[in-house]
């Protein structure tokens, strides 16, 4: 077990490590610098900045140095928390993500907790009950989410929200909560809005999720320790729930680790339809506008915490699947 | 009467009856393709799906002549016009003619709102003359499928209606089509060629080789890449061309899908790799480049097609996406997230809901995809059951 | 109630099974009785129809196949069930198993479940048919671990199935089944897996569970040094149906269906010749869907009477002594 911990830990550094890194090319990526763009930005204003002013800013940046070296002067201010001044708001960078990156995570884990409460009694049911009427409303239903992207199913809500209930269903808040400092009522506000992001974002991992687990259990409802169990006179459904689910729920329970960083991406481009509060649009608004350091941050951040999820995912998986805990132990 | 007992029994009862059937004789001696035909065949999804599929191609090649219109033409007078219906018959004749407009302004949008004349009768016409065209770059045409004879701007066809621009949206959406899902088909190819190379490699030689490349596919698998992604498009240069980006995005979304095909070619060469007939072959002597190409390849070579038409549908939606937010094809390329894209703004979306048309064939090829690809997956392994 | 009264008794068993492909008749026609505190071996190839015949008993075939007719009269508190018209799913269907049918199969490894312990499913088997407390069902799950001759008992049913032995498996298998105290055990190839010293200690188990509990045991083999070790009477399966049964000094030393016969002769002894070949049955078992009409055995039969086997299907003629077969050479016109 400890072996599986350390593994999984080492990991973790690992790929967050390359998430820094690959953050980093995204800044460096656009031609020029930071200093191009804030000549750039400067002279649009109407100020002027001359070549020597522009040297000096670029060795007070280290701007000058080599890529490595950048790199890790820029590592250095990220572990202090000092993420960069963003251009276009003339703010440091932390204040422009604010609430945002916290949000992004809460519509990403609410998709998830959706996905799994929607595709496990589904999945079992179609894996119990193949070729029934009720197998095939849930494939159908898991066929909505695989063939429409999430953005696409947003633009369909909408229009369908708004010319027939003139609603807008976009946003996290109502207007009175929007810009509120947190308390209770927000909280409330928040969880009222949740339902619809979430099962938009949901809706794909959905169907895969659901064949997933309908695969699982088939293959686990042929083999003996199901035929002992209803041999010995367990009734159908305790034997079902208790034996073969409960098996089958390993690889389903695997697959959180990567349906949360393919619901984070998703919710990148969900949260611009639905205007939703998180960093999606921002990000957004920062690659066009080749404000860089807003940019790798989001990156960065994204990464990060979907990293940090990924492992806590990992350790609910060590808690469910016993086998794990025994390994190397024979 | 009792019988013989213990008389030896022959060792070739000449007159037992065979118990095979020509059923069985023919699946015994079938190659691995035809068995994998068969199979498919059963799976009358995936054979509808097949083709949807191979229709949409169609209309990839024949983009130009499906189209009446000059995508790239703007016509500010006609903007946002709705759809229209073709009427086929004129007083009891075959006649196919559709309505034109009368714009006026709405008082209280003051947008301008169109509703079908029914005095002005446009006559529609299959095989058309119109604007003119290279198919494959070659020798110019203009021979159309459909259209109106001379078509004068303001008393034209719109199928589908017009954009803000005033751009037909049927031809659009036939170029659009072209666009994505070419693309969609280069780019799932170099991802099957950098998945093959790295998947191959990491399950042939094992090692050192592997543990970094499946650390690598593990931890791109493990982060959000869509920002990743949109970060890489950005920063395209404003000033390149649109072939230029057309390449580029196509690069991008194939990086974005190799990881899965490693993946699997990586799982079949390692499972493959203990296979008992492998070692018959090295024993044999077989060198192993001809263990590779003889006797592995063919063995995942239905798993690879149908994974690699399984990853299709995620190409589409990457440069759907990407487009979408502009930051894919610039205009004036079309694809289908360029036409998607100006379906954005909800309020426009409420008085034009035609907009969102292109948001079917999306949908319909993903599911075709899918369906065909659960098919491949099933027949693939036609020794499997 | 006479000792001789059958406990269990199968009359006409068919269970058929209904694919796309076609029908399966995996047990066609199959009758035999079962006396008490004796040990029955079904012997007979893969795909016979043995394994199918357990389950029909218990009730438990799998889709897409089902009874389609026969009954089996089970002996319970003075009067009989018929077990073959019982709701699979009715609560007096699910006591008969494990309370008074017990079943244990071939491959001990793959019939615990892999991330529960063997003494959380153990107790549950308890408490579903005795209204105990765990602490209760939990004592009397290490006494039956201790009476089929697990050490440590009391730490083994912590235990996951993958941490035991073959053997120990084994064993645990046999506590599970017996722990709710059923009349019959249904031994579904029990030794098939484990090496030949743990089979012989398992056999003795099993016979020494029988004579101190008075159990009576089916048990399902293809293994004919077994049945000769542990059975009293033998019923052979072809094709599923009963081509001969009787006890088992009738089946090994007087053998009169001719497949009883072939099977016997197939058997490699220490005392036959050197150098000759080994006798085996000619042809193949036919493709389930290919069955030829008339007696199942004749197209590999070395005494087939054409014109009679291949049209009718023969009955079960009772020789005497409590043997029975299945051929038209002694079907009395």
């Amino acid at each position: 077990m400890l072996a599986y911990l350390v593994r999984r830990l080492i990991l973790a550094v690992l790929t967050m490590w390359a998430v820094s890194v690959l953050s980093f090319v995204v800044i460096q990526l656009p031609p020029g610098d930071y200093i191009t763009s804030y000549i750039a930005q400067m002279s649009s204003s109407g100020s002027f900045v001359s070549e020597q002013e522009a040297n000096a800013l670029r060795q007070q940046y280290g701007l000058d140095q080599p890529q490595y070296i950048q790199y890790i002067r820029w590592m250095k201010m990220v572990v202090h928390g000092n993420f960069g001044m963003a251009l276009e708001y003339g703010r440091p960078v932390a204040e422009v993500i604010g609430d945002r990156i916290y949000l992004t995570m809460v519509v990403s884990v609410a998709a998830i907790i959706f996905t799994w409460c929607a595709a496990l009694p589904i999945g079992v049911y179609s894996a119990v009950r193949q070729y029934s009427f009720g197998d095939y409303v849930a494939t159908f239903i898991g066929f909505i989410g695989l063939a429409i992207p999430s953005f696409m199913l947003a633009l369909i809500l909408m229009y369908f929200g708004f010319t027939l209930f003139n609603a807008n269903i976009g946003g996290l808040f109502s207007d009175e909560f929007a810009e509120a400092s947190w308390s209770l009522a927000k909280l409330w506000d928040l969880t009222k809005h949740l339902p619809l992001p979430a099962v938009i974002l949901g809706l794909a991992g959905t169907a895969q999720l659901i064949r997933i687990m309908r695969a699982n259990l088939l293959d686990e409802l042929g083999k003996p320790y199901v035929v002992t169990a209803r041999a010995r006179g367990l009734s159908e459904a305790r034997l079902i729930i208790k034996y073969p689910v409960r098996v089958a729920l390993n690889p389903f329970a695997s697959t959180i680790g990567y349906l949360l960083p393919y619901v984070v991406s998703g919710s990148i481009i969900v949260s611009l339809v639905l205007s939703l509060p998180t960093v999606g649009p921002l990000l957004l608004k920062s690659l066009v506008a080749q404000d860089m350091f807003l940019a790798g941050t989001i990156v960065l951040l994204l990464g990060v915490m979907t990293v940090i999820g990924t492992f806590l995912s990992d350790l609910l998986l060590m808690w469910i699947d016993p086998r794990i805990r025994f390994e190397g132990k024979q | 009467m009792t019988g013989p007992a213990g008389r030896p029994a022959p060792l070739i009862d000449e007159e037992a009856t065979p118990a095979t059937s020509v059923a069985e004789e023919r699946i015994s001696v079938a190659t691995q393709w035809q068995l994998m035909w068969w199979r498919f065949k059963k799976h009358r999804l995936a054979m509808a799906s097949t083709v949807v599929v191979l229709l949409f191609y169609v209309v990839v090649i024949f983009a130009d002549f499906l189209a009446y219109s000059n995508p790239l033409a703007s016509e500010a007078q006609r903007s946002l016009l709705p759809p229209q219906r073709i009427h086929w018959f004129d007083e009891g004749r075959f006649s196919p003619h559709v309505y034109g407009f009368t714009g006026m302004r709405d008082p209280n949008t003051f947008k301008r709102v169109y509703t079908p004349d029914v005095n002005k009768k446009i006559p529609v016409r299959f095989f058309v003359r119109g604007f003119e065209y290279r198919p494959f770059g070659l020798i110019p045409m203009s021979l159309h499928l459909i259209g109106v004879e001379g078509a004068i701007p303001e008393e034209s066809l719109f199928l589908l209606g017009t954009d803000e621009q005033g751009r037909d949206l049927w031809s659009r959406l036939m170029y659009g089509t072209q666009t994505s899902l070419i693309i969609g088909l280069v780019g799932v190819s170099l991802s099957l060629l950098l998945g093959v190379f790295l998947g191959g490699i990491s399950g042939l030689y094992g090692g050192i080789l592997d543990t970094v490349i499946q650390r690598v596919i593990e931890i791109l698998r493990s982060i959000p890449t869509i920002p990743l992604w949109m970060g890489l498009a950005a920063a395209l240069p404003n000033d390149w061309s649109v072939t230029q980006v057309y390449f580029a995005i196509t690069i991008i979304i194939s990086l974005i899908g190799w990881t899965e095909l490693a993946r699997v070619v990586r799982g079949r060469f390692l499972s493959l790799r203990q296979e008992d007939f492998v070692m018959a072959a090295e024993l044999c002597g077989c060198g192993q480049m001809r263990i590779i190409f003889t006797h592995l390849v063919p063995s995942f070579l239905s798993h690879i097609i149908a994974a690699t038409t399984l990853a299709v549908p995620a190409m589409i939606i990457s440069e759907t996406s990407l487009s979408f937010l502009g930051l894919g094809l610039r205009p004036p390329a079309i694809s289908w997230g360029v036409l998607l894209q100006q379906a954005q703004n909800i309020q426009a979306l409420a008085i034009s809901p035609w907009l969102l048309i292109p948001s079917i064939p999306v949908t319909i090829v993903i599911l075709a995809f899918n369906f065909m690809g659960d098919g491949l997956r099933d027949a693939a392994d036609p020794y499997g059951h | 109630m006479s000792a001789s009264a059958p406990i269990l008794s199968v009359r006409d068993l068919k269970t058929y099974f209904f694919p796309d492909e076609g029908i399966v008749k995996a047990v066609d026609g199959a009758s035999f009785d079962l006396l008490p505190q004796t040990t029955l071996g079904i012997v007979g190839e893969s795909g016979c129809g043995k394994s199918v015949t357990a389950r029909s008993i218990l009730r438990i075939v799998e889709r897409p196949g089902r009874i389609v007719g026969g009954t089996i009269l089970l002996q319970k508190n003075g009067s009989q069930v018929d077990l073959a018209q019982l709701d699979p799913s009715s609560p007096e269907m699910r006591q008969v198993r494990g309370g008074e049918i017990g079943l244990v199969f071939q491959e001990p490894m793959t019939s615990f479940s892999p991330v529960h312990t063997i003494g959380n499913q153990i107790i549950e088997t308890i408490r579903l048919h005795h209204p105990v407390s765990k602490q209760e069902a939990r004592e009397r799950a290490i006494a039956a671990f201790g009476s089929v001759g697990i050490p440590k008992p009391e730490r083994r049913i912590d235990e996951f199935a993958f941490e035991l032995s073959g053997g120990l498996r084994q064993r645990a298998m046999i506590a599970m089944a017996l722990s709710c105290g059923p009349r019959i055990l249904i031994a579904d190839e029990p030794t098939t897996a484990l090496d030949v010293t743990t089979q012989a200690q398992i056999l003795d188990l099993l016979r020494s569970l029988q004579e101190r509990e008075g159990m009576t045991i089916i048990l399902i083999t293809h293994n004919l040094g077994v049945v000769a070790e542990m059975c009293d009477t033998v019923v052979v399966m072809y094709l599923g149906r009963v081509v001969e049964e009787g006890s088992v000094d009738a089946i090994f030393h007087n053998a009169k269906h001719p497949y009883t016969q072939a099977l016997l002769r197939s058997i490699p002894s220490i005392r036959s010749i050197a150098r000759t070949e080994l006798p085996t049955i000619a042809g193949s078992i036919p493709h389930p869907y290919n069955r030829p009409a008339g007696c199942p055995f004749y197209p590999r039969c070395p005494d087939f009477k054409p014109g009679v086997c291949d049209k009718a299907e023969p009955g079960l003629t009772v020789l005497g002594d409590g043997q029975a077969v299945s051929c038209f050479l002694y079907e009395r016109t």
